[in-house]
C-alpha cells in the first residue's frame, strides 16, 4: 500500500513538475558537463563484457530524463531486469543479490535509489561503466552472477568549474576547483525535492491525494573526491560517497509505512607507476543499512511489522600488474575485508556475527595482437564466521579467450568458478523491499556457480555483431522459507530457517549495433531458461521457475540526431500464485482448505515499453544548456511493478510504477 | 479547462497504476481424496478437484474407480459406489489394528493411493454425578467417585481406562434450525495432560443458570484454558489424571442416558481414536483455520499446506473408531460447592 501511494505522489509530482520546478529552482546557474549525444556511441563489446563511456549511458531513456549505469545495463543482452521500473537486475539466472556493484573497485551494496528509479552514484563523476557477465578478472570475486563495474573521472584542474542539473526526481549541483598545482577536488550533492513537490502538489489537487494523509521524504547523496598527484609516478584519491532514501506516509485506514536506506562509503587509493608495473593500494570502509516498518490495520486489529539490517565491512587491498613481455602480462593481488553484520534486528533480537575474507589472486594476460589473447585467473579465499567459526577455503578460477580466425570474425570462449561468502536472502514476504544481507557459516555454505560462454563476433565495417550461449550451474543459493515468522522473532533463528539450493541456467545472447553518422541503433536479444531446485523446504526438493526467469528479453535502442527511442521487450516474471482450494471435512464441520503447488508458479503480464526522447543544447554567454525531454512508456502498457497486499479488501493487487508519463532533464555548466 | 485537463489525464494514469489480481496459476487441478475408515457400517469417501482461484467452482469427479484393500488380511475389500449426494460408499466396518489401502484411479491421473491402520478401541466411560449420591452408576458396575469430585460435582465426569496412541474429544451439538450435528465451537478440560496446540487464549467461566451466580455449570473448570473444537491427548504425553471433566459453550439438549446410543435430535460428546495420520491432518487442519480466522496481516505470507498422505493428490485417507458419550448440563449450587471447598 505504502508504495502504491508512493507512486501515486511520484506520479502526480512528475506532471507537475516543470511548474513547481521552474517556482522552485529557477534561479539556479551553474555548470557540469552536459549530456551531449555524440557520434563515438559504440560499446565496446565482447560476449563476457560490455563497456560504454559517460554519454553512452546518458543516452539510455529513463524516467530520470537522462540514463543511468543500471538502465544501462538492462538493457543488455544476457541481463534480465527486475520489476520494471526497478534497479534490480539479474545476469545469467543469478540472484540479484549474486551481483558485484563496485564503485572504484569498493562494492556499493543499497545502490538503490528513490525507489529504484536510479542508483545513488551521480553520472557527473563517472568515468565509464562496464558489466561482466563471464570471464571476470583475477582482481573480482565474492560474487557468482555479475559485476557492474563503474569507474569515476579525476576532477579536473584547469580552473573552477560549477554546474547545476534538474529532473523529474533529482536537484544537483557541482563544483571542482584545482587546489593548487597538485591537488584537485570535486564534489556533487544531489537532492530529492520530493516531499517539496509533495506539498505543492497537495494544494494544487487535494483530490489527488485522496487516500493519502501525509507524505514525507529524505532522499540525497553527496560523493567527494580529493585527487592529489603525490609525485611524477604515484598520486593519491580519497573519495567519499553517502546516500540516504528515507519515506514515510500515513494513508487512511491507518496504514502507516516508514522505509529507508541509507550508504556511506569511504575509499582511500593510492597508485603507483613504474616503468613495466602499475600498484594500487586501496583503503575503504563501507556501511550500508535498511529499515522498514509497516502499521497496518487488518480485521481490526492494529499489526506492526519492522526490520532493519546493517552491514559495516572495512577492506584492504593490493593489486600489481607487470608486463613481463609486449605480449604476456602478470597480475597479483590481495584483498582483506573484515565485516560486521547485523540482518533483520526485530525487537530485541541480536543477529549480529563478524566475519573475516581473505583473497589472493594471480592473473596471466597473453595478447598476440589481433590474433589471439587469453586471460587466465586464479583466486584462493579464506573465510571465518566469528560467530560460530564457520570457516571455508576455496580456490576458484576464470579464463577467458579470444581468437580472430577470420579479419571480421573471432571465437570467444570463457569459463569461471565462482565463489560467494555474502548472501541476500531471496524469499522475503512480498511487498518487502529489504535486502536482507547475511554472510556464511557453519549453516549457510558458500554459495558457488560454474558457468561456460561460447560464441562469435563479427565488425564489419558500421556494423558489429556478436552472438553466443552460456550454460551456468548454481549451487548453495540461500532461500529464506519461513516469511510469516519473520516478523515474529523468527530471525533470531535465521539461519535455521533458511534452506540451500541449486540452479541451472542457459540461454542465447545476441547483440547487433549499426554506428552511422547520425544514426545510432543496438539490438539485445537474450533467450535464456533458468529454474531452481534441491530447496528441500520447496515443493519437496522439486524443480521450480526462478522468480525473473523470462524466457525472452528483446531491447531496442535508436538515435537519430537528438532523438531517441528505446523499445523492451520481456517475458513476464514469476510470483507465486494464489492457492487452489478444496473442501475438507472434519467432524462436524466443513471448511475450505487452501492448497499451494508450488512457489513462483503464476506467470505476470508480459512488459513491453516504449520511450522516446529528445536533446538538444544551446550556449547563451558562457553557460551551456544541455536539456532533454521526453515520454516513458508512450503506449501507456500496464507493465507491473510488483504486488501488494490491499487489507482492507483482502485482495491483491498488482502496481505498474510507470505509466505514460514525460521526462525532463535540465542541465547547465560553466 | 488546463485544470480540466491535468485532472483527466491524472485520472487515466491513477486508473492504469493499480489493477486487482486474481493470481490464478491455471495449474491441472489436483485429485481431493477424504475418506475416514471407522468401524461404522458403511464407509464413506469424498472425491473432488481443486478449485483455481479464479473459477466459481470446483470440476465436479464423476468418473473414477475406488476400491478398498485389507493389507493384514490381504484381501480385495471391494469397490466404492457413488451415491445421489455425490459420495462414494462402500458396506464394510473396517477392523481395528488392520492395515487398508485406498486407489482411486481417476482418467488422465497416475493412480491416486494412500494407506492407514486402524487404530485401538478407546475405552472410556462417562458417568453424571450427584453428592446426594455416594457412588456412581459406570457401564461395567458400581465404582467409587474419585476424590477430587466428590461432594464438589453436579455434571458429568469421564474415566479415561485405556488411552489410545491419539485421542480427540470434542462436543457436537445439534442445530434444529439446519438439522445438523455442529462440532461445538469452545471446549475445556481439567485434564493437565491435554496438548495446548488450538488453546484461545480464552479461560473457561463458569455459566450462571438464567442469570442466577447462585448455580453455575461445572464451577470446578473455571479458569481451565479453552480449546478450539477439539482436545487432544496423546499417549506421548501421557495422562495426567484418568479422571476428567469437559465442559464449554455447548448448545441444545445433551444425551444424558449412557444406557443407549444418542437419538437424533441430541447432542453427544465423542471421544474418537485416530491414527497418526489423521491426527496430524486434523491437527494441522484447525492450526490453519485459525491462522485463516486471525487478525495477523503475517497469516497471508504463509504458503504451507496441510498434511496429506494422499500419493498423488491431496486430502486424506485416515482411521478412527469412535464413542459417543452423554454430558449433563447439571448446575452447582454455589452455596453447597462452596461449603465443601
Amino acid at each position: 500500500m505504502k508504495r502504491l501511494h508512493i507512486i501515486l505522489v511520484l506520479t502526480g509530482v512528475l506532471m507537475l513538475l516543470p511548474r513547481i520546478a521552474c517556482a522552485q529552482y529557477g534561479e539556479i546557474h551553474d555548470t557540469l558537463d552536459a549530456a551531449v549525444k555524440t557520434d563515438t556511441r559504440r560499446i565496446a563489446v565482447s560476449l563476457g563484457e560490455i563497456s560504454a563511456n559517460l554519454d553512452g549511458v546518458r543516452n539510455v531513456v529513463s524516467p530520470l530524463g537522462e540514463g543511468d549505469p543500471i538502465r544501462w545495463a538492462q538493457s543488455l543482452p544476457g541481463v534480465v531486469t527486475g520489476a520494471d521500473g526497478s534497479s534490480s537486475f539479474f545476469v545469467r539466472g543469478g540472484n540479484m543479490g549474486n551481483n558485484l556493484i563496485t564503485l572504484d573497485g569498493v562494492p556499493v551494496y543499497g545502490y538503490s535509489h528513490i525507489l529504484g528509479l536510479t542508483t545513488i552514484i551521480p553520472q557527473d563523476v563517472m568515468s565509464s561503466v562496464s558489466i561482466l557477465k563471464g570471464g571476470f578478472e583475477g582482481g573480482e570475486g565474492n560474487f557468482t552472477a555479475g559485476h557492474l563495474r563503474i569507474t569515476t573521472r579525476d576532477p579536473r584542474d584547469d580552473r573552477f568549474r560549477m554546474s547545476a542539473a534538474l529532473n523529474n526526481f533529482l536537484a544537483s549541483v557541482g563544483v571542482e576547483t584545482p587546489i593548487g598545482k597538485k591537488v584537485s577536488f570535486m564534489m556533487s550533492g544531489r537532492i530529492s525535492p520530493l516531499a517539496l513537490e509533495y506539498r505543492a502538489l497537495r494544494g494544487i489537487l487535494p483530490e489527488f491525494l485522496g487516500g493519502f494523509d501525509d507524505f514525507g521524504a529524505g532522499v540525497g547523496d553527496v560523493y567527494a573526491k580529493l585527487h592529489v598527484e603525490t609525485s611524477r609516478r604515484s598520486r593519491l584519491d580519497a573519495s567519499f560517497i553517502g546516500s540516504m532514501d528515507h519515506y514515510s506516509f500515513t494513508a487512511q485506514g491507518n496504514a502507516h509505512e516508514v522505509m529507508g536506506w541509507d550508504n556511506m562509503v569511504g575509499t582511500l587509493k593510492y597508485h603507483l607507476d613504474g616503468r613495466k608495473a602499475y600498484t594500487d593500494i586501496t583503503a575503504s570502509v563501507n556501511r550500508y543499512s535498511s529499515m522498514q516498518q509497516q502499521s497496518k490495520e487488518y480485521r481490526g486489529e492494529m499489526n506492526v511489522l519492522s526490520l532493519k539490517s546493517e552491514l559495516l565491512e572495512y577492506m584492504l587491498s593490493f593489486d600489481r600488474v607487470r608486463s613481463t613481455s609486449q605480449m604476456l602480462k602478470v597480475d597479483y593481488g590481495a584483498k582483506l575485508r573484515y565485516a560486521g553484520f547485523a540482518p533483520g534486528q526485530v525487537a530485541s533480537v541480536d543477529n549480529s556475527s563478524q566475519t573475516i575474507l581473505g583473497t589472493g589472486y594471480v592473473q596471466a594476460r597473453f595478447d598476440l595482437k589481433d590474433i589471439f589473447s587469453m586471460r587466465a585467473a586464479v583466486r584462493g579465499h579464506y573465510f571465518h564466521n566469528l560467530k560460530d567459526d564457520g570457516s571455508y577455503a576455496d580456490v576458484d578460477a576464470s579464463a577467458s579467450l579470444k581468437w580472430n580466425i577470420l579479419r571480421y570474425l573471432s571465437v570467444e570462449a570463457s569459463f569461471d568458478r565462482m565463489v560467494q561468502y555474502y548472501h541476500t536472502l531471496e524469499g522475503l514476504p512480498i511487498g518487502w523491499s529489504l535486502d536482507m544481507i547475511v554472510p556464511s557459516g557453519n549453516k549457510i555454505l558458500p554459495e558457488l556457480s560454474m558457468q561456460g560462454n561460447l560464441g562469435l563476433s563479427s565488425q564489419i565495417g558500421k556494423h558489429s555483431m556478436s552472438v553466443g550461449g552460456f550454460y551456468k550451474k548454481m549451487d548453495n543459493l540461500v532461500y529464506y522459507r519461513y516469511a510469516q515468522t519473520l516478523f515474529n522473532g523468527g530471525m533470531a533463528g535465521w539461519e535455521e530457517h533458511t534452506d540451500m539450493g541449486q540452479g541451472i541456467s542457459y540461454g542465447a545472447e545476441l547483440m547487433h549495433e549499426y554506428v552511422g553518422r547520425d544514426l545510432y541503433t543496438r539490438v539485445a536479444y537474450t533467450w535464456s531458461k533458468t529454474n531452481r531446485f534441491g530447496f528441500q523446504s520447496v515443493n519437496d526438493g522439486g524443480e521450480f521457475n526462478a522468480r525473473f526467469d523470462r524466457r525472452h528479453v528483446l531491447n531496442v535502442s535508436a538515435q537519430w540526431k537528438g532523438i531517441s527511442a528505446s523499445m523492451t521487450l520481456q517475458s513476464g516474471h514469476w510470483e507465486n500464485g494464489a492457492p487452489e482450494t478444496y473442501p475438507m471435512h472434519v467432524p462436524g464441520a466443513e471448511w475450505v482448505a487452501d492448497y499451494y503447488s508450488i512457489i513462483n508458479n503464476y506467470k505476470m503480464p508480459t512488459v513491453f515499453r516504449l520511450d522516446l526522447g529528445y536533446a538538444f543544447s544551446f550556449e547563451t554567454k558562457k553557460v551551456k544548456h544541455d536539456v532533454n525531454v521526453g515520454v516513458c512508456n508512450v503506449t501507456n502498457h500496464f507493465n507491473p511493478f510488483m504486488l501488494y497486499f490491499d487489507a482492507s479488501s483482502e485482495n491483491w493487487k498488482m502496481i505498474a510504477l510507470l505509466p505514460i508519463f514525460p521526462n525532463f532533464s535540465y542541465r547547465i555548466s560553466f | 479547462m488546463k485544470r480540466l485537463l491535468i485532472l483527466l489525464f491524472l485520472a487515466v494514469m491513477v486508473s492504469s497504476c493499480v489493477r486487482d489480481v486474481v493470481l490464478d496459476a491455471e495449474e491441472e487441478p489436483r485429485v481431493v481424496v477424504e475418506c475416514i475408515l471407522s468401524d461404522a457400517p458403511v464407509q464413506e469417501l469424498r472425491l473432488g478437484f481443486t478449485k483455481g482461484a479464479s473459477e466459481s467452482e470446483a470440476r465436479p469427479l464423476t468418473d473414477a474407480v475406488a476400491t478398498l484393500t485389507d493389507l493384514t488380511s490381504d484381501t480385495n475389500v471391494g469397490c466404492f459406489e457413488r451415491n445421489d449426494e455425490g459420495i462414494w460408499t462402500l458396506d464394510y466396518s473396517a477392523v481395528p489394528k488392520h492395515t487398508y489401502r485406498l486407489e482411486v484411479q481417476v482418467p488422465g491421473y497416475a493412480l491416486i493411493c494412500a494407506e492407514d491402520t486402524m487404530p485401538e478401541m478407546p475405552e472410556v466411560y462417562g458417568c453424571t454425578w450427584f453428592p446426594e449420591l455416594s457412588s456412581s452408576l459406570f457401564p461395567g458396575g458400581i465404582i467409587k467417585t474419585p476424590d477430587k469430585y466428590k461432594d464438589k460435582l453436579w455434571g458429568t465426569f469421564f474415566s479415561i481406562e485405556t488411552l489410545p496412541e491419539y485421542l480427540l474429544i470434542y462436543a457436537l451439538d445439534y442445530n434444529p434450525e439446519t438439522g445438523r450435528h455442529e462440532i461445538a465451537e469452545e471446549i475445556c478440560t481439567d485434564l493437565e495432560s491435554v496438548d495446548r496446540y488450538n488453546v484461545t487464549g480464552k479461560l473457561y467461566e463458569p455459566y450462571a443458570k438464567d442469570g442466577n451466580d447462585d448455580f453455575q455449570l461445572y464451577p470446578m473448570l473455571a479458569g481451565a484454558s479453552i480449546h478450539k473444537r477439539f482436545l487432544r491427548i496423546t499417549r506421548t504425553s501421557g495422562l495426567s489424571d484418568k479422571y476428567c471433566q469437559i465442559g464449554g459453550n455447548f448448545s441444545g439438549d445433551y444425551h444424558r442416558a449412557s444406557s443407549r446410543e444418542p437419538s437424533p435430535t441430541e447432542g453427544y460428546l465423542v471421544f474418537a481414536s485416530v491414527s497418526e495420520q489423521y491426527d496430524r491432518y486434523l491437527s494441522e487442519s484447525i492450526f490453519y483455520q485459525q491462522l485463516q480466522e486471525s487478525t495477523d496481516i503475517t497469516t497471508i505470507y504463509l504458503r504451507d499446506n496441510i498434511f496429506t498422505n494422499i500419493d498423488g493428490g491431496v486430502g486424506i485417507f485416515g482411521t478412527r473408531i469412535e464413542q459417543k458419550h452423554i454430558w449433563a448440563r447439571l448446575y452447582t449450587p454455589m452455596d453447597k460447592f462452596r461449603a465443601k471447598e
